[in-house]
């Protein structure tokens, strides 16, 4: 489904986007690495504070990990709103030249979709891997924590959970978008073009 | 292209009120005609043409193009035929503000999938921003432009698809006079090779340059001035 669209065979309007949210946005390009540093922070100050717990009184915090990746997730969200917001929002004009112009609902919502996944979708594997390397670094912790030896097992415990959560930012993504696709794509040209 | 209108009514539906915008127009416009709508504004000028393009659907009436209804087409059809054979020009200049000149110039050949590369639609871009004296702002983006060459933008943009029927709604709308006049030799120029235009202006000098004169009030035709 995404870029088969024939909006963007000769003209790249995805790519001329970005290419202005760039020149425009400094402060989405420093949200996009405030974000990723923040996931980055969380996670390395929850595996410590889990092992400090761990030490002290003995027990195991499975939960610190769960609201980790809530939060998280909550981020991923977040991030997905505010691209989705700064690439369609103020384009409403730009699709109704669109329409004008021939372009049809289906063609605009492809649009619409591929704009706002493409950086998404990234930013989530980004992540994937950010989580893959920090168990890595922090193997001898864990395997102390969660008595797991380092090796199979140890991914099939851990990678299984960090697989799931990219599959749940997957999910998140089509849901916090596709509705709001499907809304913008819809839009009465004539109501946005009148004035 | 003919276009025929019957009895076309707009009805608006607000919160707790309707708004009756058109209240039954009958129109025939031939193939080659310049029509200019004159008339007060709420009259229902926009709407009129906004329906003839396609853009919203009248609450009742009918459309014939060509003697072919049109009325109850579904939506992408009205889209085939607005990137074939329609060219608008909006009272807002409207122009995507991140695309340079040519670049907002090309996109409506963007959505035609087979006609032409993008060599091809560069350099018709560029004859045609020539023919408008904006070839040296084609790298420009659109708020370094003055509203008279924003406007130049949008026409030039709404002749890239070489249109048989050009819809204009107040081409000239808050220009100075030599914009202005620019703006009425293009469209007397188009006209003279054959493509038809209607065309809504509050000038009475662009009115004039046109072959057919309706004037509108309170969503009805209420006399022809001209032609
Ligand atoms: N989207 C809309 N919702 C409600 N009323 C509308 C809408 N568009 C136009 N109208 C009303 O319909 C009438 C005709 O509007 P319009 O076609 O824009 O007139 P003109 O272009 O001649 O100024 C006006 O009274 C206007 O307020
Ligand atoms: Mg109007």
């Amino acid at each position: 489904m995404i870029g088969k669209s024939s909006l963007n065979k000769k003209l790249n309007i995805t790519w001329l986007a970005y290419r202005d949210l760039a020149r425009n946005n400094f402060w989405f390009i420093m949200k996009l690495v405030l974000f990723l540093l923040w996931g980055m922070i969380l996670i390395n100050l929850g595996i410590l504070y889990s092992l400090d717990i761990k030490l002290r009184y003995d027990i195991l915090e499975k939960w610190v990990f769960l609201l980790i990746l809530i939060s998280l997730n909550l981020a991923f969200l977040l991030f997905s709103y505010t691209l989705f917001s700064l690439t369609t929002k103020k384009r409403q004009d730009e699709f109704g030249i669109l329409r004008s112009l021939g372009a049809r609902r289906s063609e605009i919502f492809h649009l619409i979709l591929q704009e706002s996944v493409i950086i998404p979708v990234i930013v989530s594997i980004l992540i994937l891997v950010l989580e893959i390397f920090l168990l890595l670094y922090y193997r001898l912790e864990i395997h102390s924590l969660f008595n797991i030896e380092y090796g199979f097992a140890f991914f099939l415990t851990f990678g299984k959970f960090f697989f799931l959560n990219a599959a749940l930012q997957f999910l998140i993504i089509f849901f916090s978008l596709f509705p709001s696709a499907l809304y913008f794509s819809r839009l009465d040209p004539y109501y946005i073009l009148r004035y | 292209m003919n276009i025929k209108l019957f009895g076309i009514e707009k009805i608006y539906k607000e919160k707790n009120r309707a708004i009756q915008a058109l209240g039954g127009i009958n129109l025939d416009i031939n193939e080659g005609n310049y029509v200019t709508l004159v008339g007060p504004s709420g009259s229902g000028k926009t709407t009129l043409l906004s329906i003839i393009g396609g853009l919203i659907k009248p609450t009742s009436g009918d459309i014939y193009f060509d003697s072919k209804k049109l009325t109850h087409l579904p939506d992408h059809h009205w889209s085939t035929l607005r990137k074939k054979h329609f060219g608008f020009i909006f009272q807002k200049k409207v122009i995507i503000p991140h695309l340079t000149v040519l670049e907002n110039i090309m996109v409506p050949l963007v959505f035609d999938e087979e006609r032409s590369s993008h060599i091809q639609i560069k350099a018709r871009a560029e004859e045609l921003l020539a023919d408008f004296e904006m070839e040296t702002r084609k790298n420009d983006y659109p708020d370094k432009l003055s509203g008279g060459e924003l406007q130049r933008v949008t026409i030039v943009r709404s002749l890239m698809t070489n249109p048989r029927l050009l819809l204009a709604d107040e081409p000239t709308g808050d220009l100075d006079k030599k914009s202005s006049e620019k703006i009425i030799n293009a469209l007397k120029n188009l006209n003279k090779n054959g493509m038809t235009i209607i065309m809504v202006t509050h000038n009475m000098d662009l009115a004039r340059t046109s072959r057919t004169i309706y004037s509108i009030k309170e969503g009805r035709i209420e006399k022809v001035l001209k032609g």
